[in-house]
């Protein structure tokens, strides 16, 4: 044996190493898919056992649902935390997707015996209003998921199954009529719900053709998704809410919508549809993070885009190498580095968001490689509090607090018809743009100033400059949130390096008026230094607040430097016109001179 | 009713251009350390615009009080 193999080596070593690797490569990932797929079934299982006792999992949060004395679910309990979004989650009926699943793959008929009862129970206990309601049960957005998901889904599955009686059917297919009825003459007047209920109403008359009305349902359903896509999607693909979250669902239900209209046969419609739904995604794309996941833009969970993109607009499914500016939206997302460490950087200057809008007017985020260090912390809660004050509220976001009130935070929303300036300036070794807004108090209409210029050098870090202009006494504090992996470290008076796994951010500040630098992380009282990666988890993360006392024009300046070498920063001298900054990275003392009153007037000198 | 009509509109003339006055200076005298001749535009649109409305419109209400009053007292003359 031992010759043959020489004999094999000797003459051909590569071709050798080459099957060996292909055989570890596929063995891997034979081994992973199916340990994937175990872990998958096994999940649906364990759900669907839960379901069976009574117990849901809704938005990271676990409860067992009481039922009624005859016997039925309570349908309008807000589950442990008092939340109606508890109620109208439950009244979507999501159980059904992963129990029907199981009974297909068991054939246990106590999973199918399940969801018939219990839609038998919730189509007993809700007939249609009748008018526009947020019920529990009936509101539009409510009916409209049922619709999408889990009914198609019943009816797919049991609409051949003897224990699927005809008396049931007819319940069923009556309650679909209601729903119809519901969708057409009761849906939300605006918003990323009517865009949902839209769909659904367009998926119910395709699904259910031979219900009444459903040709005029139809035609209505279409002219409503394509007029508010003409009125809540600005022509950078920018969705007006301006949350990726909601971008991200207002995409997948264009994205269905095209999958709804090849499959009814309607593929004029669905080429015309085609570059609209792509805009969304590529919205998408310009905005995502080196790891592929989303900024926590106003309201907003973390999501895997990368995943998304792949699978429903696989051409947009690379990350971007240049900076881009979204000039309706009013973000410039700054990109350097190279591929294998992406440096990323988000800049907010534009419109506030028609819904779900957080006071986060002039954020600034970043991050480095695949790690996360200035962050947006998300939406956590929509019951009102300190919790909903705090993630919404300008405490939540990296900006400027005068007298601890959030600056003005401009219109929700733009005149689509006129393409604004971009403010994005780029030169040969940096990138710019900058933003502006003003304090109003209650007792001053205009009590001061403010612009934020970013300067990204390319590469070698980034400059936040915030000039304050007021003539009145106030406290100006400066916040700094880091991800909750992130762990700072103070590094002299003025500066401090920020450690995430393998990452160092090097930070370093200016001022022409003295601050002090404070940490705060996990605080209730008040509540500051918490971030929400999902809808209802929390986990503290360091906040870096800078404090000043100004009565007078005031300039900040943020030196934000990849790596662990301490970098200094001084303000030289500074004008309304022309600003000095010297900053020192390694043994390089470089010279910035910028026009504040014109943010893309950058001159750069290396000493 | 004509006279007293011009009296009342005087008198807020008078009383605004008072108060405007007083805001002016207020403003002026808390913020002169402060000021810095760069920022003069930043430093009219928060410290002496208001005011200096305020006062424009009490001057014009009292260059114009005569008319006004005629106007206020039309149809209450007997």
């Amino acid at each position: 044996m031992a010759p043959r193999i020489d004999f094999l080596w000797r003459p051909h070593p590569g071709r050798l190493r080459l099957v060996a690797a292909t055989i570890c490569i596929t063995c891997g990932l034979f081994f992973t898919a199916s340990s994937r797929g175990e872990n998958r079934e096994s999940k649906i299982l364990k759900w669907s056992d839960a379901a069976l006792d009574d117990t849901f999992t809704q938005q990271d949060v676990t409860a067992k649902q009481p039922r009624r004395p005859d016997g039925g679910y309570d349908w309008e309990w807000r589950g442990p935390k008092n939340d109606p979004e508890w109620a109208w989650f439950f009244n979507r009926h999501y159980a059904f997707n992963f129990v029907l699943e199981t009974w297909q793959k068991t054939g246990d008929k106590r999973y199918r015996d399940w969801v018939l009862a219990t839609l038998d129970d919730w189509i007993l206990q809700h007939p249609a209003p009748g008018r526009m309601t947020f019920s529990s049960a009936w509101r539009p957005l409510e009916a409209a998921r049922r619709i999408l998901g889990p009914w198609t889904l019943a009816y797919r599955v049991l609409n051949d199954d003897p224990a699927f009686t005809p008396e049931r059917r007819e319940r069923f297919l009556t309650s679909i009529q209601a729903h119809g009825e519901q969708l057409r003459h009761h849906h939300a007047l605006f918003g990323n719900h009517l865009i949902t209920e839209m769909l659904a109403l367009a998926q119910l008359c395709v699904t259910f053709p031979a219900n009444k009305n459903t040709d005029e349902w139809l035609t209505y359903s279409l002219d409503q998704l394509e007029k508010n896509y003409r009125d809540q999607v600005y022509p950078d693909g920018a969705y007006k809410e301006l949350s990726t979250h909601y971008q991200v669902i207002v995409a997948l239900n264009y994205q269905q919508l095209l999958t709804l209209l090849t499959e009814s046969g309607r593929l004029e419609e669905a080429r015309h549809w085609k570059p609209a739904v792509d805009r969304l995604w590529a919205y998408l794309q310009a905005v995502q993070k080196p790891d592929g996941s989303n900024p926590l833009t106003n309201d907003s969970d973390s999501e895997d885009l990368q995943s998304l993109l792949r699978r429903n607009a696989p051409h947009l499914a690379t990350i971007p190498s240049e900076t881009t500016t979204l000039p309706y939206a009013g973000q410039t997302v700054f990109r350097s580095g190279d591929q294998s460490r992406a440096q990323w950087a988000f800049f907010d200057h534009g419109p506030r968001g028609t819904a779900h809008q957080h006071d986060d007017h002039l954020q600034f985020s970043l991050s480095l490689g695949q790690r996360d260090f200035l962050v947006d912390n998300g939406r956590y809660t929509y019951s009102p509090g300190p919790w909903r004050d705090y993630f919404a509220g300008a405490t939540g976001h990296n900006v400027l607090l005068l007298d601890g009130h959030a600056s003005d935070q401009g219109p929700d929303a733009i005149n689509p018809c006129t393409e604004p300036a971009s403010g994005l300036s780029i030169g040969e070794h940096w990138e710019t743009a900058s933003g502006d807004t003003r304090f109003a108090l209650p007792d001053t209409a205009r009590a001061a100033d403010w612009r934020r210029i970013v300067i990204n050098l390319r590469g070698n870090g980034w400059i936040v400059l915030d000039r304050l202009v007021t003539f009145a006494p106030h406290r100006l504090e400066t916040l700094w949130h880091w991800h909750p992996d992130c762990e700072v470290t103070a590094n002299g008076p003025a500066g401090f390096i920020i450690r995430n796994h393998e990452e160092d951010l090097s930070v370093s500040f200016a001022s022409t008026t003295p601050a002090s630098l404070t940490q705060v992380s996990g605080s209730k009282q008040p509540v500051q230094g918490w971030h929400s990666q999902d809808f209802n988890t929390r986990e503290p993360a360091t906040c870096t607040i800078g404090t000043q006392q100004i009565d007078r024009p005031t300039l900040n300046a943020w030196l934000f430097t990849p790596g662990n070498s301490p970098a200094t920063l001084q303000i030289k001298s500074t004008t309304a016109q022309n600003t000095v900054l010297t900053f020192m990275r390694g043994d390089q003392a470089e010279e910035l001179i910028i026009n504040l009153d014109k943010p893309g007037d950058v001159q750069f000198s290396l000493k | 009713m004509h006279r007293q009509a011009l009296i009342l509109v005087r008198l807020l003339s008078l009383a605004g251009l008072a108060l405007s006055l007083y805001a002016l200076l207020a403003n002026l005298a808390q913020s002169y350390d402060s000021f810095n001749p760069s920022y003069i535009g930043f430093f009219l649109k928060q410290q002496v615009l208001r005011p200096a409305i305020g006062a424009l419109i009490s001057l014009l209400l009292g260059l114009f009080a005569r008319r006004l009053a005629r106007r206020i007292a039309r149809g209450t003359e007997d």
